[in-house]
């Protein structure tokens, strides 16, 4: 899952962009707001952690903006500011979460991994796919009762394609939402990394849930016999 | 303090009663002066009547009439007394029963005198001392008709004898003592009752009238720390409290600003002091959830360190604040040359102004200044500190620097300002900003300025700011400068204000 990350305060932005990009997302952050309404309005983000004061563009103007263009992202207010006329304001704009400074990171990730569900409509943090169960709460994989032991960009390529269990995902798609864009090119590494999720998931003797659609891309889910 | 009711009632009520009292007493002796001159006139009456009758017939002064022709003189019960003197001073004539000389007093011819005296019998009373020529009565024999036994009087006669006789007539004054006492009296209930009715009514109309300013009390009362925003309605307020109402609303207003800007600051600080406790819990949390490298673990704590002291930089800078306000300061005087300071106070910073591109223009004489060189140093680096930061790529910063009388000024200016002049009057508050899209947080916390006139007026100068379009100026005013060489200053290449520069146009 792509968050993008403007805060504009250095230490809170660094830490938490490392922190997201342990627990698997692809993280994009910037510092100033002008930037971050050209990130946001651009890309394919799922969750944008939003800060409130920032330098060119405030963030509530930011929030504005996404919203008056529509844009099928959910946004989590980061702010100090914590009194009730705040929260209400920023919530009545268009912010689905609002989080005060300073915060726990564990719940920051609860909620980025609560609003990243609820944008694809699954509302169980556990997804099941045939024998597949995957706990997106404590990011464990099982195929027929056995552990999967997934990397971190296994594990989100995986929750993507899960997230969107029967669906044809798009290589761009995947790309745009699972790859950091500053350290990796994108040539065929998604595909290298379907591989790798092949070798771990489809094992030998259990049903193939991965499945390349030529010319489109991939789709997760139980083949009929 | 005695209350604005007592005072009102005690002042009007001793005024009325005083004047009550003097009208009482006007009231009073003018109707006893009335009373007694009408008695005096009957005693006048009587002692001329008395004198009439005395005559001098055949060389011997005779009083010609009876006791019964007067029967106050002839009573038994409070009678009147009179007493007749010839002028060898061998009495004439008295009244039957006076059993004592009267008293005589200094009197003159045809001039009655007066007074009040207490008769033998221990009464008070009043008598009249007149001094009189008798009449002279001729006989029949010595008549120049006597002749003529027709129409002639005995007594018909205008001729007054030479002799003098003093006459005193004196009786009580039981009568005008009796309807004096009893006016006294009459004067003195009708006088306490008005005087009480009076208070009473003036008791009520203080009350009503006091009533306007408890009702002021009430709203006032009614203001408190919660809704300073609140005014005293001025139609409250009779027209001779106005003026202080109108006072009282200005200092509600200043307050309600204090208590706005102690909430905002309060505010501020709580959120100043909330990011970077942010910074430094995620980023603890994170490098504590899964296992890194010894050099990431460094990296971290090396930001923490960096956040704690960004946070200790801020925290000093309010507890310095503080102290300057409540006067808790030392100063250490100094002599230093003014071009001197700056220059040490531009080393750090030139390198940031050299990576915004800024022009830097300087015009400083030498003069030199006695004060506290560190607490000016503080004053002048965030003086430059904030042209430098507030600057504009590619603008420019000017710093000049003058003795005026026994005052040095020193004006800091920068291009690049986006302040207008209603908002310049902020730029001192704390955690002001002008413009919170320019500066990153974290890296100022708007305290700067608020240092720097602190710092100035406990060094006894004042700084101002004001804008000019795209100009802001800082100027600093500071006492007691000894002017050494009146020059612009030479600075070279390696001087230590950087490059030589003419002084902007």
């Amino acid at each position: 899952m792509r968050i993008l990350i403007i805060e504009d305060y250095d230490h809170v932005r660094d830490a938490l962009t490392k922190g997201l990009r342990d627990a698997g997302f692809a993280v994009d952050a910037v510092a100033d707001g002008n930037e971050g309404l050209w990130h946001a309005e651009s890309g394919e983000h799922d969750v944008i952690v939003l800060d409130l004061m920032l330098p060119g563009l405030d963030g509530l103007s930011i929030l504005e903006k996404i919203r008056e263009k529509n844009k099928n992202v959910h946004v989590l207010i980061l702010t100090a500011k914590s009194a009730v006329a705040d929260r209400i304001e920023g919530l009545n704009l268009g912010a689905d979460d609002y989080l005060v400074k300073p915060f726990v990171f564990g719940e920051l990730l609860a909620r980025v991994r609560a609003l990243v569900r609820r944008k694809y409509g699954e509302k169980n943090p556990i997804i099941c796919v045939a024998d597949l169960l995957m706990n997106t709460a404590s990011r464990e994989v099982t195929r027929a009762g056995e552990i999967v032991d997934l990397t971190a960009r296994e594990y989100a390529l995986l929750e993507f394609l899960a997230l969107r269990a029967g669906e044809v995902v798009t290589r761009t798609a995947i790309w745009e939402h699972v790859y950091d864009f500053h350290s990796e090119t994108q040539s065929n590494v998604v595909d290298v990394y379907v591989s790798y999720l092949r070798k771990k998931v489809d094992l030998p003797g259990l049903p193939k849930l991965i499945h390349t659609r030529r010319g489109q891309g991939y789709i997760l889910k139980k083949e009929p016999p | 303090m005695r209350s604005l009711q007592s005072r009102l009632l005690l002042g009007t009520g001793t005024g009325f009663a005083v004047g009550l009292l003097l009208a009482g007493l006007a009231t009073y002796f003018f109707t006893r002066l009335s009373l007694y001159t009408e008695y005096d006139r009957t005693l006048l009456t009587k002692a001329r009547g008395l004198a009439a009758l005395t005559n001098e017939q055949n060389d011997e002064i005779e009083l010609d009439f009876s006791d019964n022709m007067f029967v106050e003189f002839v009573r038994t019960m409070r009678p009147a007394y009179y007493q007749l003197w010839l002028d060898d001073g061998s009495v004439l004539e008295r009244s039957e029963r006076l059993t004592t000389d009267l008293v005589r007093i200094e009197s003159y011819l045809d001039e009655p005198q007066y007074a009040s005296v207490r008769l033998p019998d221990g009464r008070r009373g009043r008598q009249i001392e007149l001094l009189f020529h008798p009449r002279r009565i001729l006989g029949r024999e010595n008549h120049p008709f006597k002749s003529s036994e027709e129409n002639i009087d005995e007594e018909s006669d205008d001729e007054l004898s030479h002799a003098v006789v003093t006459l005193v007539v004196a009786q009580d004054t039981a009568n005008v003592d009796s309807r004096l006492a009893a006016f006294r009296w009459l004067l003195s209930a009708v006088g306490i009752c008005v005087i009480i009715c009076c208070m009473a009514y003036q008791f009520f109309a203080v009350k009503r009238g006091l009533h306007p300013l408890r009702m002021l009390a009430s709203a006032i009362s009614d203001i408190c720390e919660d809704n300073l925003e609140e005014r005293v309605d001025l139609k409250l307020a009779p027209p001779e409290v106005k003026s202080i109402i109108v006072r009282l609303n200005e200092l509600l207003a200043r307050m309600d600003l204090a208590f706005q800007r102690e909430r905002a600051l309060s505010l501020n600080l709580a959120h100043e002091l909330r990011t970077p406790l942010a910074g430094l819990r995620t980023t603890i949390e994170v490098y504590l959830a899964r296992p890194h490298e010894n050099e990431e673990y460094q990296n971290s704590l090396q930001r923490c360190l960096i956040i704690c002291q960004q946070s200790t930089e801020m925290v000093e800078s309010l507890l310095s604040i503080a102290q300057f306000e409540t006067g808790d300061v030392s100063l250490n005087a100094e002599t230093i040359r003014i071009d001197t300071l700056l220059a040490e106070c531009w080393a750090p910073l030139s390198a940031g102004a050299q990576e915004k591109g800024l022009q830097d223009f300087w015009r400083v004489p030498l003069i030199e200044i006695a004060t506290d060189v560190e607490k000016l140093r503080m004053v002048v680096s965030n003086a430059l500190r904030n042209a430098v930061s507030h600057g504009d790529v590619g603008g420019w910063l000017n710093v000049t620097a003058e003795l005026q009388a026994d005052t040095v000024r020193m004006t800091f200016e920068n291009s690049g300002n986006i302040l207008s002049s209603s908002q310049v009057k902020s730029v001192f508050e704390r955690f002001w900003r002008g413009d919170i899209s320019r500066t990153k947080t974290g890296n100022h916390f708007g305290l700067g300025l608020t240092i720097t006139r602190r710092l100035t007026e406990t060094l006894g100068g004042n700084v101002v700011a004001d804008v000019e379009g795209s100009v802001f100026r800082l100027v600093l005013t500071l006492p007691s400068a000894r002017l050494a060489v009146v020059n612009h200053c030479d600075l070279g290449r390696s001087g230590s204000l950087g490059k030589r520069q003419k002084a902007r146009p």
